[in-house]
C-alpha cells in the first residue's frame, strides 16, 4: 500500500469560493433563523386575553344645586385628597330670601300660639317668647345678610357698566347707597343679635320635673326652626368642593359661575397610580383562572417592557367587554354589549410605570 | 433613524419589528423549499434563477400584503399593474418576474404613503438580492472537472490512479467505468472536485506520467450542469 501523494495547495481565493458557495447559505439561514426567534418570542406570542390597566376614578358632584366659582384647578393638575379646588354658590339671594320669609312666617306662628297660655306657665312662655324674639332677630339678620349679597352683586355688575359710561352717576351712587345702608344695618343687626345671646343662655330650661308640657312641645318646634334657620344662615356663604381623592383632573364638567343640579358632576379625577389590571377571558375559556395564577404581562408601548404579574381577583359571573378591550381584540363594537367575558383582576408590576386606561397584553405562564 | 422609521401614514403605525420578522420569515421559509427543489430536483430543467425565485417571492409577497394592508382597492390597483406591465412585456425567466414584482410593490408602498416600509422593503429585497448573486445560490456546482481515460493496467491496480487524483481534488468521483471485454484496461470517466483548477495542466501532465493511463480528456463541468 503506497502512501498518498501530498494534496497541492488550495489558493486562498478558491477556498473562499468554496465557502461562499457552500456554507455561507447556511451561516445566512443560520442567522435569519436566530433573528427570527428572537423576533418571535418577543412579538409573535399570542395573548391569552388583553387587559386595562386601571386607577381609581372619582366625580366631585354638587351636594346642593348652586353657582360653581372661585374653580381653581385645570385639566391634568394634581390635587390631594380634601384639597379646595372651587365654591359652590348654594342658590341665588333671591331664593335665599324666600326660604328665610317662610321660616319668620312660621315663627310669627309660634308666637301667637302663646297668648291663651294659662298664668303658671307665664313665666316660662315669657322665656320661650324671649328666645323667639332673639331668633326673630337672628332671621332679620340672615335676611339683611341675604339682601347685602344681592346689593353687593348688584353694585359690582353696575360698576363695571358704570365705568363705560353705560349707567348714570346717580343710579350708581343710588346703588352703593343702598348697599351701604344695607351694610349697616347687618352690622347693627349683628350687634344686637350678639348682646342678646349671653342672656337666652342663661335663662335655659332645666326641665327638672320632667313632665311634658306645653311648652316642651312648642320648645322642639322652636328648635326645629332654629335648625332650619341655622341651615339657611349657612347657605349664605359658598361652600368649599373638596377633592375626593388623591389624583389629577381628567375631566372638567363645569366652569366659573355655571350653575348645576344637586348631583350633576363637576370634575372627574383619576388616581395617578394604576391599582390593577383587568381583562375579559371570553368563551370558549381558553384556561381554567385560578387566584395567583403567573401571567407574562407585555406592554403595548415603544419599547415592549414585559414582567410578571399574577391573578389577584376572579370574577364569577360573565359580564359584558367594555368597548375598549373589544376594540383591542379586534371584534366590532356594538351599541348593545354582545360579547360576554370572565372578568379577572391582576397584580400590577412595580418596575412597569403603567398609565391608566393603557392596554397590556397578558400571556398564561402556568399550564 | 427614528424619523426614518416614522414614515409611514395609516391608521395605525407600522410595527416594523413585525415587519422584519414576516420579511425574515419569508426568506427562511423560501430559502428551505429552495433547497428541498434542489435536492429533489430530476431532469434536464434545472434553472438556478427558478430556485433564486423561490427564495425571493416570498418576501417580496410578504412585503405586497403589508403594504396591501386589507386593502381592497390597492389589491386591486396591483393587480391592474402587473397586468399592464405583464402585457408589454414578455417576461421569459421567472427571476425577471419576481424583480417586476418587487419594483411595483415598492411603488406602491411609496404611492400609498407607507414610505418607511417601502424603505424597509428595499433594504431587505436588496440584501436578499445580493446575498443570492453573491453565494451564487442554487448553482449545483458539485464538481470541477470531467475526466475521462483509459486505463490500460489491471483493475485492482486503479488505486494507484487515484492517488494521483486524490492529490489534485478534494472529491474524486468515478461516474463511469466501462472494462474491456478481454479485460486488460478499463474506460474511466471521473467527476473532480479541484484543490486548485489553476492547476489542471499539472494533473493532464501527471497523469500522463502515470503507467497505464491513455487518452486523457477533460471538460470543464460548470457548463454542464445550468440547462
Amino acid at each position: 500500500m503506497t502512501a498518498p501523494l501530498d494534496p497541492v495547495p488550495t489558493p486562498p481565493a478558491h477556498r473562499w469560493r468554496q465557502v461562499r458557495m457552500q456554507y455561507l447559505p447556511l451561516v445566512a439561514f443560520a442567522l435569519a433563523l436566530g433573528a427570527v426567534a428572537v423576533l418571535w418570542t418577543q412579538w409573535v406570542a399570542p395573548p391569552t386575553l388583553i387587559g386595562e390597566a386601571e386607577a381609581d376614578r372619582a366625580e366631585l358632584r354638587a351636594a346642593a344645586p348652586g353657582t360653581v366659582t372661585g374653580l381653581n384647578v385645570s385639566l391634568f393638575q394634581a390635587v390631594t385628597a380634601g384639597q379646595v379646588v372651587g365654591y359652590l354658590q348654594p342658590q341665588p339671594p333671591a331664593v335665599l330670601e324666600a326660604s328665610l320669609a317662610v321660616i319668620r312666617a312660621e315663627i310669627d306662628v309660634m308666637r301667637a300660639t302663646l297668648d291663651p297660655v294659662s298664668g303658671q306657665q307665664r313665666v316660662a312662655l315669657d322665656r320661650e317668647r324671649l328666645q323667639l324674639d332673639w331668633m326673630g332677630k337672628r332671621v332679620e339678620l340672615a335676611a339683611l345678610r341675604g339682601q347685602l349679597l344681592q346689593a353687593e352683586t348688584t353694585l359690582a355688575r353696575t360698576a363695571a357698566l358704570h365705568q363705560t359710561k353705560m349707567v348714570t352717576d346717580e343710579r350708581f351712587d343710588e346703588i352703593r347707597n343702598t348697599r351701604d345702608a344695607l351694610l349697616a344695618q347687618v352690622k347693627a343687626q349683628s350687634e344686637l343679635v350678639e348682646q342678646l345671646e349671653p342672656g337666652i343662655r342663661r335663662l335655659s330650661p332645666a326641665e327638672a320635673d320632667g313632665k311634658v308640657s306645653v311648652t316642651q312641645g312648642l320648645r322642639a318646634a322652636i328648635q326645629q326652626k332654629e335648625s332650619e334657620l341655622r341651615l339657611a344662615e349657612t347657605q349664605l356663604g359658598p361652600q368649599p368642593l373638596l377633592a375626593p381623592i388623591d389624583g389629577i383632573v381628567t375631566q372638567s364638567f363645569r366652569r366659573n359661575g355655571e350653575a348645576v343640579a344637586t348631583a350633576e358632576p363637576i370634575l372627574a379625577l383619576t388616581g395617578a397610580q394604576v391599582n390593577r389590571i383587568t381583562g375579559f377571558l371570553r368563551p370558549p375559556l381558553p384556561l381554567d383562572p385560578q387566584r395567583g395564577a403567573r401571567f407574562e404581562l407585555r406592554t403595548r408601548t415603544q419599547p415592549r417592557r414585559a414582567a410578571v404579574t399574577a391573578i389577584t381577583q376572579v370574577g364569577h359571573p360573565f359580564e359584558p367587554v367594555p368597548p375598549t378591550l373589544l376594540a383591542a381584540m379586534h371584534l366590532p363594537v356594538a351599541a348593545q354589549p354582545t360579547d360576554l367575558g370572565l372578568r379577572i383582576q391582576f397584580s400590577v408590576p412595580a418596575n412597569l410605570a403603567l398609565r391608566p386606561g393603557e392596554l397590556v397584553d397578558l400571556i398564561a405562564l402556568d399550564p | 433613524m427614528n424619523a426614518l422609521l416614522q414614515g409611514d401614514y395609516g391608521i395605525a403605525p407600522t410595527n416594523f419589528e413585525t415587519v422584519l420578522l414576516a420579511m425574515l420569515l419569508a426568506f427562511l421559509a423560501g430559502q428551505f423549499i429552495a433547497w428541498v427543489y434542489m435536492y429533489t430536483h430530476s431532469g434536464i430543467s434545472y434553472s438556478r434563477s427558478f430556485v433564486v425565485s423561490l427564495i425571493l417571492m416570498p418576501v417580496i409577497v410578504a412585503l405586497v400584503l403589508m403594504v396591501l394592508s386589507n386593502n381592497l382597492v390597492t389589491a386591486f390597483g396591483l393587480m391592474a399593474v402587473f397586468a399592464i406591465v405583464r402585457f408589454r412585456n414578455i417576461l421569459r425567466d421567472t427571476l425577471d418576474t419576481s424583480y417586476v414584482l418587487a419594483v411595483i410593490v415598492l411603488g406602491m408602498a411609496c404611492g400609498t404613503q407607507k414610505f418607511s416600509t417601502a424603505i424597509v422593503g428595499t433594504l431587505v429585497i436588496a440584501a436578499v438580492m445580493i446575498y443570492l448573486w453573491y453565494t451564487s445560490f442554487g448553482h449545483r456546482h458539485r464538481y470541477d472537472l470531467i475526466l475521462n481515460l483509459h486505463w490500460s493496467r489491471a483493475a485492482a491496480e486503479i488505486p494507484e490512479l487515484e492517488r494521483v487524483l486524490g492529490r489534485y481534488s478534494f472529491k474524486a468521483h468515478c461516474a463511469n467505468r466501462h472494462f474491456d471485454s478481454d479485460s486488460t484496461g478499463a474506460d474511466l470517466s471521473y467527476r473532480l472536485l479541484l484543490r486548485d483548477p489553476e492547476r489542471v495542466p499539472d494533473l493532464i501532465r501527471d497523469l500522463g506520467n502515470l503507467p497505464g493511463v491513455e487518452q486523457v480528456s477533460s471538460m470543464k463541468a460548470e457548463d454542464e450542469t445550468e440547462i
